[in-house]
């Protein structure tokens, strides 16, 4: 897992957000470092509604924050229309800012309980001086996410139920005509009811505005239903990103495998999978060698300690996906691949190492024009189960009870 | 605290582990009488799973809650009856309750940080009850606890005998939990949302740890969730819960398959479904859920459901037997006849009897809110 590599860059003229080997580090302590994301790189075409998924703790809510430089992320790029952001000074960015608007995971607590619903969702108005017709602009927005003006305008955030403070945010958020729309858990907090109307009423807002969304959660079957790509985390990296319908058919990571095993499914003839995947997502204080997924992972070998698996791009029938996996589930000749550190096996675990010029230059060719040989298909990864190399497997902390 | 030798109760035998009638629970409050269980009636065999499904303030933590008489609150008012191996534990004191909780029943919360208590050590927390319970020397106390937690699948359990609940993570803190409640062999477990704040692959863990401890014990088992795959393939029987009622129940199966009331089947289409293509639309229940102070005599489910009739507004429906011992609360259920001319009914009219806009397309939100207290 690890993930480094641009391999999930695409080549396209209608990439709104691009994110370029993200790093956010925070300090701990006097000497301690969590580097909670991990040159992460992705991007988003303008109306298309990106899913990340990942367990808690892998860094979604940090990327989330770094795209919208709140804070500055500690090294890589993030390009909005063109514009590189880190290069833009505060004034700049500001004036960027109501392009971009995010939604919380609480409603509840992401609302001023002092201030009334109008002041709330017309503050942005007031902030940019677009006092031109304000009043009936917040009516409108309001009635656009189901919350009757005249009845609502003047209560407090206390006196909604969870989903309806849930639309309050999301008016506040449309007010400025944002084109990107980055929701953060949106829906966790919120009953299987609630949940489906706040789904139905992102995806009716995202057509009538022309919305670009980044909808975070941990919820695989939310994340199924709304999204056109998903990225799969962990641990500060990405493992696999592809079109959510088919990364969900033929999941290529053995994360993402395991993780769309674990969803209950509402349907009792659908018998429960006898695996689990052991064990707890590692410290990210002190993240493991290699992949940072093989002391979870069922299908660990010995190179996956020595050597971390950079993002590159499989495809085969029907399936075209970005996987940072050695031994990918899906067995297809990886066309064009990280090149040089592979066949090494010993090459040190140099993280984002893999010079990554070369990772971004080649892989965004799909045709398969790049020769084959650059990287051999994994030994013809055959699932060997139980593994004959002791000690690559899967931590024998992690007993399964 | 003196340590006891356990009495067991008289060898049981007949009648179910469980068996809970008309349970009523009510909170007094400055703004009128809050009943947040309402006549609920429910049975466990040993052995069984039973799933209790609802939305946040349908009752259902406060209903586990007094089922083990843990509704401390000076201002609530419990009645019924709650027989658990015969007994009946409505009105027991609490010091009479102590030679119940742990022993044959015990409760594993939602959130396993603040149901641990954060200044002792793990290993306290699990010998506690052994010794006070089963009178057990320390050091009989310590390999049990170590068992335990080996057995709940926590690596290295001496170690972790010695640690406090904030150095473990979420998953391993629920599994301290559940090491806890199975420390004296309980007779029926409860599980309250037991993994609502964990992670999918976490959850999977504990449902599974869940479910080989109770067959392996042959426990009763009931677990208290709002989200219906988490007990779809894990229980026999479920219960629904709406407003403080049970609306339906019946075998799992059959209330998957043949589910009769609105609430259930608006709240099994309105999940997202892992098995349905990208940007499906999904089916909504528009308004939310009643306030539980003054329901009138109806049924309170009335003003949200597409069936809803004039007679849903003035009678409260009752639970009846439609076979295979399935129940439901409706007057004009789903899949039947008489549901079918009512749901015609006001689709022709575009509106239930509640007002409530009714189109063809149930995925349509078409309620703009009013805030409750608008009405009034």
């Amino acid at each position: 897992m690890a993930g480094s590599g641009t391999a999930a860059l695409r080549e396209r003229d209608d990439i709104i957000l691009r994110v370029e080997n993200l790093v956010v580090t925070f300090r701990l302590g006097r000497h301690d470092r969590v580097q909670a994301v991990s040159d992460v790189s992705f991007d988003v075409a303008r109306g298309e509604t990106l899913g990340l998924v990942g367990e808690s703790g892998c860094g979604k809510s940090t990327t989330a924050k770094a795209i919208m430089y709140a804070p500055r992320p500690t090294s890589g790029r993030v390009t909005f229309s063109g514009q590189d952001l880190s290069a833009l000074d505060r004034e700049a960015l500001r004036k960027l800012r109501p392009e971009m608007q995010m939604i919380y995971q609480d409603p509840i607590s992401s609302l001023n309980p002092r201030r009334r619903v109008n002041e709330i969702v017309g503050e942005g108005l007031a902030i940019w001086g677009r006092k031109n017709g304000a009043a009936d602009k917040v009516a409108d927005t309001l009635r656009s996410v189901g919350i009757d003006p005249e009845a609502s305008g003047d209560r407090r955030p206390h006196e909604f139920s969870g989903g309806q403070c849930q639309r309050i945010c999301i008016a506040r958020s449309l007010i400025l005509q944002p084109s990107v729309l980055i929701c953060d858990e949106p829906v966790s907090a919120l009953d299987v009811s609630v949940q489906a109307q706040i789904l139905n009423l992102l995806e009716d807002l995202k057509a009538e505005h022309g919305l670009t969304i980044v909808f975070i959660a941990h919820d695989l079957a939310v994340v199924r239903n709304i999204s056109d790509r998903v990225a799969v985390m962990y641990l500060g990296k990405l493992c696999e990103v592809g079109p959510a319908d088919s990364l969900y058919a033929r999941p290529a990571h053995p994360y993402t495998a395991a993780l769309i095993e674990a969803v209950p499914e509402p349907d009792p003839d659908i018998p429960i999978p006898l695996t689990a995947l052991a064990g707890d997502l590692p410290s990210p204080l002190s993240p493991p060698s290699g992949c940072r997924f093989r002391t979870r992972c069922p299908r660990a070998q010995a190179r996956c300690t020595d050597e971390e698996p950079i993002l590159r791009r499989v495809t085969a029938d029907g399936v075209d996906h970005v996987v940072a996996c050695h031994y990918p589930l899906v067995d297809a000749e990886p066309i064009a691949a990280p090149v040089t550190v592979a066949r090494t096996g010993t090459a040190p675990p140099t993280p984002a190492a893999a010079t990554p010029s070369t990772a971004s230059a080649a892989p965004v060719s799909p045709d398969g024009a790049t020769p084959q040989d650059t990287v051999p298909p994994p030994e013809p990864s055959r699932p060997s189960a139980p593994t004959d190399t002791p000690g690559a497997t899967a931590s024998p902390a992690d007993t399964e009870p | 605290m003196t340590p006891r030798r356990l009495i067991r109760p008289g060898k049981f035998d007949g009648g179910p582990l469980l068996d809970v009638e008309d349970l009523r629970t009510s909170f007094a409050t400055p703004r009128g009488e809050v009943v947040a269980v309402d006549g609920v009636s429910l049975r466990l065999e040993a052995g069984h799973t039973l799933g209790i499904v609802g939305e946040s303030g349908s009752g259902k933590t406060v209903l586990a809650r007094s089922i083990l008489q843990l509704v401390s609150a000076r201002n609530a008012t419990i009645s019924g009856r709650v027989r658990l191996q015969g007994r009946d534990l409505v009105g027991l004191s609490a010091k009479a309750m102590r030679s119940v909780w742990g022993v044959e029943a015990a409760i594993v919360f939602q959130d396993p940080m603040t149901s641990l208590n954060a200044t002792m050590r793990i290993g306290d927390q699990i010998t506690e009850s052994l010794r006070f319970h089963l009178d057990m020397s320390r050091s009989e106390a310590r390999a049990t606890a170590i068992a335990l937690l080996r057995s709940v699948g926590i690596p290295e359990p001496e170690a972790r005998l010695r640690t406090y609940p904030h150095q473990l993570s979420g998953g391993m803190r629920q599994r301290v939990t559940i090491a806890i409640a199975l420390a004296c062999g309980p007779r029926l477990l409860v599980a309250d949302e037991p993994t609502t704040a964990l992670d999918v692959t976490i959850q999977k863990q504990i449902l599974d740890l869940l479910e080989t401890q109770q067959r392996e014990r042959a426990m009763g088992l009931v677990i208290i969730t709002h989200d219906l795959g988490v007990v779809a393939g894990r229980t026999d029987r479920i219960a629904v819960m709406y407003a403080g009622k049970v609306v339906e129940r019946g075998p799992t199966r059959v209330l998957f398959h043949d589910r009769r009331h609105p609430y259930t089947e608006g709240l099994l289409r309105s999940i997202p479904r892992m098995s349905n293509p990208g940007h499906s639309r999904l089916q909504v229940i528009p308004g939310r859920p009643p306030d539980l102070v003054a329901l009138p005599e109806a049924c309170a489910f009335a003003p949200r459901c597409r069936y809803a009739q004039a007679r849903c507004l003035e009678e409260q429906p009752k639970l009846i037997d439609v076979g295979q011992g399935h129940e439901h609360a409706c007057f004009y259920p789903v899949g039947s006849p008489g549901g079918g001319e009512a749901l015609g009914r006001n689709l022709a009219a575009g509106e239930n009897a509640a007002g409530m806009p009714v189109t063809p397309d149930a995925t349509l939100d078409v309620t703009t809110y009013v805030p409750e207290e608008e009405a009034s």
